[in-house]
């Protein structure tokens, strides 16, 4: 959207980005969430030390740092999740910033009381104190764009119409525009410089007091990433019942902390596959036995044979697509297809920044992530090695999960079922920052 | 009881030692020297506590099988055990765990730790005290006991031990080995050889049920040869040598026709189904199968030297028999690819025909296989791949099964634990004795059932010697070959 701002190579943020890819792209950062924190991390101080003058520049900063992430490893979505968040979190304390330091400014324009998020649908005439007319050029550009769709706007809309009904003040036209606004997609606006220009000097002026904020609010998103295991683990005792037995596979840290908080209040059995071949199973079979949780390790041959036995299938994803599909570590889908075939529930355990504004329509090959052959084939330990020369051997990391296969996702902010996904994104996520 | 002596005869090792273990309805611990005279009430516990260990030894882990050959030396000694008593002072430590409520187990102290693992049966035992486990047999008392021929006693050693291994092979070597007793038989003066063949018999095929459950094929055989010697009784008078001559031949022939010839029609049925530049995915490791894409390779590569197919050999731990099937096949020339189970999801889109083996074929047309079997069908089923099993019809049985649980096997644990690519974060077997290591090792299970149960809705068909057919089909086939068999 705005000039593409980079930074300069002998900017320090810019050695640290490198270095951030460099470890994307050699796979060093292991999980979602030290993606995730990392990525803040590296945004934080970007917005601490980069030059910009206007907020525009900053928020074309971050999303060139998002392109180069996501080329460095285009399978860690947590990286770009991140920077969405970010970005929809600048443009908020922007505006806020802005419109309080309008107030305080002398007016350029007739004085208007601020009232928070534009409600769009609300009408009066526009010397009405609740107007907000189009014509007025309140805020910078950006604000324009970020009339958001979402459905506590939606209703409220739909109360402030049965008000204005009621006392009379229904004006139809401004009304059908601004319902139809509610459902038209919001394409990208061409700069207005003029905007701009003014913009730039008395963001000049007021940076100083924003950075501040602007940094408090990463310092959110971090906190929030940083408690995403304790939160997602609140519902464990909602979701694990007695003398239940419970199938997962792979070690996952969210799966663990849940697994490991319901076991505060109910007493219950876990089934771990060994996940070949990484063998996380184990790594996950021995933390849980450790806390004293009865844990049964099987090999991955036996999730069919076990499942009538089984209670319910608790998996972590990798990422989480907006169709409600997600990727999880190959043989996922095996547990998932089989507890479909004897009826059990798939719960998914995740946190919100796992959530992606991507699709798998058509499910491409490549679209897992391949490692090496050797832990496959390897000839150390009792691998044994084999074949000849031409064999091949091939090691997918993920698996993709369609959505019909869950039944519902725990999640930080709340248990949702796959259908509501694309909800949650849409909210998330400012959709301008969907193609980064 | 049989058992009952032994329990006595451990006793006094232990005085003063630990607490006795072959009370599990007396939690509290017996202090003091286990001398004390027994009353009734406490002989008859013991009793209780014995037939519980005899039934809950044969669930006891693996780690048994190292701790048990050199348990039943000392124990039996001169005495002539059968391998229930060997089971019984080992079981009874599972049977006390497996009581109520998982109490720390108590063991006698003269018995050398068996690795710690069948502590953990405390959940193997919730779940799947049902099932039949692989333990290592007792050789020396079969051999002293005089009643099994040594080439049984071999035979049985040779399964127990994993080394022969695969539904066909292991009938081969079963009617072979009872083609070589038969053989070896002579018909006491008074007795009628087909009225006390059987008889001789019998302890040796419980010794092999022992070792490793015969399954559908074994049993279907073992049944047949029943039936020819019932046949001998009805023919009247024969010389014995005669008779035995017949028994021999008719083995033989059974082999012969069931499985040698049956694996080479199949093999000329299923090779039609693949065709040039085709994708076939293969599960561990079948001895049909291996041949049906040797042949398909030999003839493709005769008719025309460019025509070729691919295959990807799936493969799954602990067992890891799809090596075998890899080195065969690659040897041969074909290409091969090389997975684990659970990374199939991403290459079944370009496989065009699974081919499985199996052990048996329920009636309701369920195959019973190898564990991994009923997730690769159900993968293929989401990729709309066709799934054949090659089954010959002596593996047909009668049985409906419900699921994998209802019937299985236990296999050993050990391979499972020994993760490969010496990865940090294995669990070492040690962990999970009692000796080392805290209370939450005791939490840790390893699991391993050796077959599961593919539901026929994923089969698209079983290619048979009879042709292929669909997997309803099982009973119809049974009623007709039982009119020729």
């Amino acid at each position: 959207m705005a000039a593409s701002a980079t930074l300069k190579s002998n900017d320090p943020n810019a050695r640290l980005t490198e270095a951030l890819c460099t470890s994307l792209r050699r796979r060093q950062i292991v999980g979602s969430l030290n993606v995730a924190l990392a990525t803040a991390a590296l945004i934080q101080n970007v917005v601490r030390s980069a030059r910009y003058s206007t907020i525009d520049e900053l928020l074309g900063l971050i999303k060139s740092i998002g392109k180069k992430l996501i080329d460095a490893n285009p399978k860690e979505l947590a990286a770009t999740n991140i920077i969405r968040r970010i970005l929809r979190l600048i443009r908020e304390e922007y505006r806020a910033a802005a419109a309080a330091h309008i107030i305080s400014a002398p007016p350029s324009a007739p004085e208007t009381p601020f009232l928070g998020p534009t409600t769009p649908g609300l009408s009066a005439p526009s010397n009405h104190y609740l107007s907000t007319a189009t014509d007025f050029q309140f805020f910078p550009s950006t604000s324009q764009l970020s009339r958001q769709t979402s459905l506590s706007n939606f209703v409220a809309m739909r109360h402030s119409r049965a008000q204005l009904e009621r006392s009379g003040s229904l004006v139809d036209m401004q009304l059908s525009q601004s319902t139809n606004s509610l459902f038209t997609r919001h394409n990208n606006v061409p700069e207005t410089p003029g905007i701009n220009r003014i913009d730039s000097d008395e963001f000049m002026k007021h940076s100083a007091k924003l950075k501040p904020v602007l940094i408090q609010a990463i310092e959110e998103v971090v906190g929030e990433l940083e408690t995403t295991h304790e939160d997602v683990a609140k519902g464990a005792r909602e979701h694990i019942h007695s003398s239940e037995i419970i199938l997962t596979m792979g070690h996952s840290k969210t799966v663990e902390a849940f697994l490991k908080q319901g076991y505060r209040d109910r007493k219950f059995t876990v089934v771990v596959a060994e996940s070949a071949p990484s063998y996380l199973g184990h790594s996950l079979a021995h933390s849980l036995s450790s806390h004293g949780i009865p844990t049964i390790l099987i090999p991955d041959s036996s999730i069919h044979a076990i499942l009538p036995r089984v209670t319910k299938v608790i998996l972590g994803a990798h990422s989480v697509l907006a169709n409600g599909g997600l990727f999880a570590l190959s043989g996922s889908l095996a547990c998932a297809l089989a507890a479909k075939t004897h009826s059990k529930p798939v719960v998914i355990t995740t946190g919100q920044f796992k959530f992606a504004p991507a699709w798998n329509l058509y499910h491409d090959y490549a679209a897992v992530d391949f490692q090496g052959p050797g832990s496959v084939i390897g000839t150390t330990g009792n691998g044994g090695g084999g074949g000849k020369e031409s064999t091949e051997v091939v090691d997918p990391y993920f698996d993709y999960i369609r959505p019909e296969l869950v039944q519902l996702f725990v999640t930080n902010e709340g248990d949702h079922s796959p259908s509501y996904i694309y909800r949650l994104i849409r909210e998330a996520y400012d959709e301008e920052d969907v193609e980064l | 009881m049989v058992a009952e002596p032994i329990t006595e005869s451990s006793k006094p090792p232990t005085q003063g030692k630990q607490p006795k273990q072959p009370k599990p309805q007396n939690p509290k611990p017996e202090k003091g020297g286990g001398e004390k005279v027994k009353s009734a009430k406490d002989l008859k516990k013991e009793k209780r506590a014995a037939a519980v260990a005899a039934r809950g030894g044969e669930n006891a882990g693996a780690g048994h099988e190292g701790g048990r050959p050199t348990l039943s030396v000392t124990n039996t000694g001169a005495a002539g055990e059968s391998r229930q008593a060997s089971f019984a002072p080992s079981g009874s430590a599972s049977a006390s765990a497996g009581g109520p409520g998982p109490s720390k187990p108590q063991r006698p102290a003269h018995f050398s730790e068996p690795s710690g693992l069948s502590l953990s049966n405390i959940q193997q035992n919730l779940f799947f005290s049902h099932l039949p486990h692989q333990d290592f047999p007792d050789t020396s008392a079969a051999l002293i006991n005089g009643k099994l021929h040594p080439l049984i006693v071999r035979l049985g050693v040779l399964m127990s031990s994993g080394q022969l291994r695969g539904a066909n092979a292991r009938t081969m070597g079963m009617m072979s080995a009872f083609r070589e007793v038969i053989r070896d038989y002579e018909c006491p003066d008074q007795a009628v050889l087909w009225k006390d063949l059987p008889i001789y018999l019998s302890p040796m095929i419980a010794w092999l049920e022992g070792c490793r459950p015969k399954g559908v094929g074994g049993g279907n055989a073992i049944r047949w040869l029943k039936s020819e010697i019932n046949r001998l009784g009805e023919q009247g008078d024969r010389s014995e040598a005669e008779q035995k001559d017949y028994l021999v031949e008719a083995i033989g022939l059974y082999l012969r026709d069931r499985i040698e010839f049956a694996d080479k029609v199949i093999a000329d049925n299923a090779k039609e189904k693949i065709r040039n530049g085709d994708t076939v995915v293969t599960y561990a490791r079948s001895s049909v199968v291996e041949r049906v894409l040797l042949e398909a390779h030999r003839d493709m590569k005769v008719s025309d030297p460019e025509a070729g197919f691919k295959v990807v050999v799936v493969d799954s731990r602990p067992l890891l028999e799809g090596r075998q099937s890899l080195e065969a096949l690659s040897s041969a020339g074909i290409p091969c690819t090389y997975i684990l189970l659970p990374l199939l999801s991403s290459i079944l889109p370009q496989a065009d025909l699974v081919l499985l083996g199996g052990s048996a074929l329920h009636s309701d047309g369920a195959l019973y296989s190898r564990s991994g079997t009923a997730i690769v069908s159900m993968l293929a089923k989401e990729h709309r791949v066709p799934v054949v099993a090659c089954v010959e019809t002596y593996k047909f049985g009668e049985k409906v099964v419900l699921d994998g649980v209802a019937t299985n096997e236990l296999g050993s644990v050990d391979n499972l634990l020994s993760i490969p690519n010496n990865l940090s974060f294995g669990i070492k077997p040690n962990d999970l004795s009692s000796t080392t290591g805290g209370v939450g090792k005791h939490n840790l299970t390893p699991l391993h059932l050796v077959y599961d149960v593919t539901p026929p809705s994923l089969i698209t068909a079983v290619c048979t010697e009879i042709g292929f057919i669909p997997p309803s089909s099982v009973p119809t086939v049974l009623g007709k070959s039982s009119s020729v068999v």
